[in-house]
């Protein structure tokens, strides 16, 4: 394989920055044939690109996941154990555009869809107990609720409620320091 | 004698009972009970092996979900399995809108009833994303220690999506204010004023010179 190519993955070219240039093949014990063989169509493909900056990402907001051109689109189109081979391999061999397809096409499977159908499809198993579902039900149930003027006369009720706890708080603590000073 | 499972809903809990179960048969049942459980494991354990999902590590996950933007996706996500649910709980709770007042008081009642017991959310939780006004920027920094100990700290958060627009003196006290998210990298006010506010404050400090950087915004399901 190419330099140029073999440049793809970061794991690669740090190994043979540490090698140096020499024709010794390197060993990739976590991936298999199938798979390396697919990688490498990939970075062949995109030999051309930019390496990614590491500091180009905004590692803790939301990202699109509709932006996948149609090379890249039909390349993806594998079975599922296959897909989450590419994206382990891409993983440990750290090609990050590979690992972004790979994570953006399972975003996008997941849409739309219930969570037995989510296990189904990857063939996970429920590993919860009851309770712990219904736990995590309620717990749900916190996050982002749809906004009615109920709602919010309750939710001003609250927060009235809240500054009035504040001021309280910190009208004790006033009152305790001036007990305290005289 | 205990019915058989197939081997698609063995768990630990299963092994005992029969394990318990089979104590109190006759020995030359036992034996053929333990062979058939062990046989049932076996099959499970192949099963799961070749399984690809499972081996994801949590980063690859967290990775992915990041994908999803819609909390319905999320939701559904944190039902699947430990794994998933551990880290689409992550994203789900690293976005919170302060414009929605219900919201607001609810979490805050649910952090209280969470200290009570912490064994339900993740404990590394970090908000990294607030939709808020700016009278709810004033709100959250008028008495930081509070809501901060309720929330997490303000080092997380990486972006800012103000729901309406300010007046110049309104966006100079901001400016002030929002010097205490200090990794803060995206900052978007809803229309042109962006552009006008923003010139000032880059000039003044580099780190917010990628400022309007525009991300897609989670839809509130």
């Amino acid at each position: 394989v190419d330099k140029e190519v073999a440049d793809r993955s970061v794991l690669l070219k740090n190994m043979l920055e540490d090698v140096g240039e020499s024709d010794k093949p390197i060993p990739l014990p976590n991936v298999t044939g199938k798979v390396l063989k697919k990688v490498i169509t990939y970075c062949e493909h995109h030999r051309n690109d930019p390496l990614p900056q590491p500091d180009d990402d905004l590692d803790d907001t939301k990202r699109r996941s509709d932006d996948i051109d149609d090379w890249d689109a039909d390349f993806i189109k594998v079975d599922n154990d296959q897909l989450f081979e590419l994206i382990l391999a891409a993983n440990y061999m750290d090609i990050k555009p590979l690992l972004d397809l790979g994570c953006k096409t399972v975003a996008n499977m997941i849409k739309g869809k219930t969570p037995e159908q989510i296990r189904e499809m990857f063939n996970i198993e429920n590993d919860f107990t009851p309770e712990e579902e219904e736990q995590i039900r309620k717990e749900n149930e916190y996050v982002s609720l749809p906004l009615d003027d109920s709602m919010m006369l309750g939710g001003i009720a609250c927060l009235l409620y809240y500054s009035l706890c504040i001021a309280n708080q910190s009208g004790c603590q006033h009152y305790h320091r001036w007990a305290s000073e005289s | 004698m205990c019915e058989r499972s197939s081997a698609t809903d063995i768990n630990p809990d299963f092994v005992r009972r029969t394990l318990t179960a089979s104590l109190s048969i006759p020995l030359e049942h036992r034996t053929e009970q333990l062979r058939s459980l062990i046989s049932d494991c076996r099959e499970h354990l192949h099963r799961l092996e070749r399984c690809k999902a499972r081996q994801l590590p949590a980063e690859v996950i967290l990775h992915i979900l990041r994908y999803v933007n819609a909390n319905k996706d999320l939701k559904a996500a944190s039902h699947v399995c430990r794994s998933w649910s551990a880290e689409a709980r992550k994203v789900l709770w690293s976005a919170m809108s302060l414009v929605c007042f219900s919201e607001l008081a609810e979490r805050m009642c649910f952090h209280k009833i969470h200290k009570q017991s912490p064994h339900s959310l993740p404990n590394n939780l970090a908000v990294t994303e607030i939709t808020l006004s700016f009278s709810r920027l004033l709100g959250l920094c008028a008495d930081v220690e509070s809501v901060w100990e309720l929330w997490g700290n303000p080092h997380t958060v990486r972006s800012l999506y103000f729901v309406d627009d300010m007046s110049f003196e309104q966006w100079s006290l901001a400016r002030l204010l929002l010097s205490q998210f200090t990794n803060l990298s995206v900052c978007e006010l809803p229309s042109e004023q962006r552009k006008i506010s923003f010139e000032p404050y880059k000039s003044a400090s580099p780190r917010f010179a990628h400022f309007d950087r525009v991300s897609p915004r989670r839809e509130c399901v």
